[in-house]
């Protein structure tokens, strides 16, 4: 299979920020209700072969919402709470967002997704991330997220390809 | 204190200096010239350059010479590919649902 690289993300050193863009072949209002609705968003959100369930579901405006990643076994892998700032149908969508097993408490991300009609079946998604220092950004790139736990389960996929 | 390429190219005068000697290796009297800004100031920045590995200090008579370690650059090019990829795993898995949608939407629309 060909890897196509869609996703872009820039970065630029020594700022606190960050962008995700990525172009979908969907209208507007199904792009913008994958994001919003988290029946959906369980279904995409967490990496292949990781479970994603919301223990706070109040997905709107002026709300909270707190979401785990488990494996297979349950394990707990990760942890995110925050507020949802502002849900404007269909263009743009205003959360914090922490996680909760980092060493210490107050590392909130501020994360705006904005939603572009390129054509009737074409829409742009821009993720901003503004963390609160240049060394809160790097570590969130560093770690991949759960981004690194991705690789390990892949790599034990192949391991368990190869007959361990 | 952290000393790794993402420390080293976190600030603006160190990036100016590893952009100057890209092409040609300096000495640290030519490489202060271009700056509004002490000497010692200057070496400080290429200190921790150096203890960060990104460019490597090298002896020629009486003058010292600030040269480039490319490899090291590699590295922070590098650096946002798992991140990259974490997204453009969930985003693909989204194009496979997005098509259900679309399908779904047709088929009530008709």
């Amino acid at each position: 299979m060909i890897h196509k690289m869609k996703t872009e993300i820039i970065a630029e050193p020594g700022k606190q920020e960050l962008f995700i863009h990525r172009v979908f072949d969907s209208p507007i209002d199904l792009v913008f209700k994958a994001f919003s609705d988290t029946d959906i968003l369980v279904k995409f959100f967490a990496p292949k072969g990781i479970n994603m369930q919301f223990l706070l579901n109040e997905y709107e405006e002026g709300k909270a919402y707190r979401y785990r990643h488990t494996d297979a076994k349950g394990n707990v892998l990760c942890t995110f709470k925050g507020v949802v700032h502002e849900m404007t149908t269909p263009q743009r969508i205003v959360i914090t967002s922490e996680m909760e097993e980092l060493p210490e408490a107050g590392h909130a991300v501020l994360e705006i997704y904005e939603f572009e009609t390129l054509g009737e079946d074409k829409t742009k998604l821009i993720i901003q991330d503004v963390c609160r220092s240049v060394e809160d950004r790097d570590a969130m790139i560093k770690s991949g997220m759960e981004g690194g736990l991705v690789s390990i389960f892949n790599n034990l996929d192949e391991l368990l390809i190869a007959g361990l | 204190m952290r000393r790794d390429v993402f420390q080293a190219i976190s600030d603006p005068t160190r990036r100016d200096i590893l952009n100057m000697i890209t092409h040609q290796s300096l000495n640290l009297n030519s490489i202060a010239e271009n700056f509004d800004m002490s000497r010692p100031a200057i070496s400080q920045h290429i200190k921790l350059l150096e203890e960060c590995g990104l460019i490597m200090i090298r002896q020629q008579g009486r003058e010292r010479f600030c040269e480039l370690q490319p490899k090291k650059l590699i590295e922070v090019q590098d650096w946002l590919e798992p991140f990259r990829e974490m997204w453009e795993g969930r985003f693909n898995q989204l194009d496979s649902l997005l098509k259900k949608m679309k399908k779904e939407k047709n088929r009530n629309s008709k």
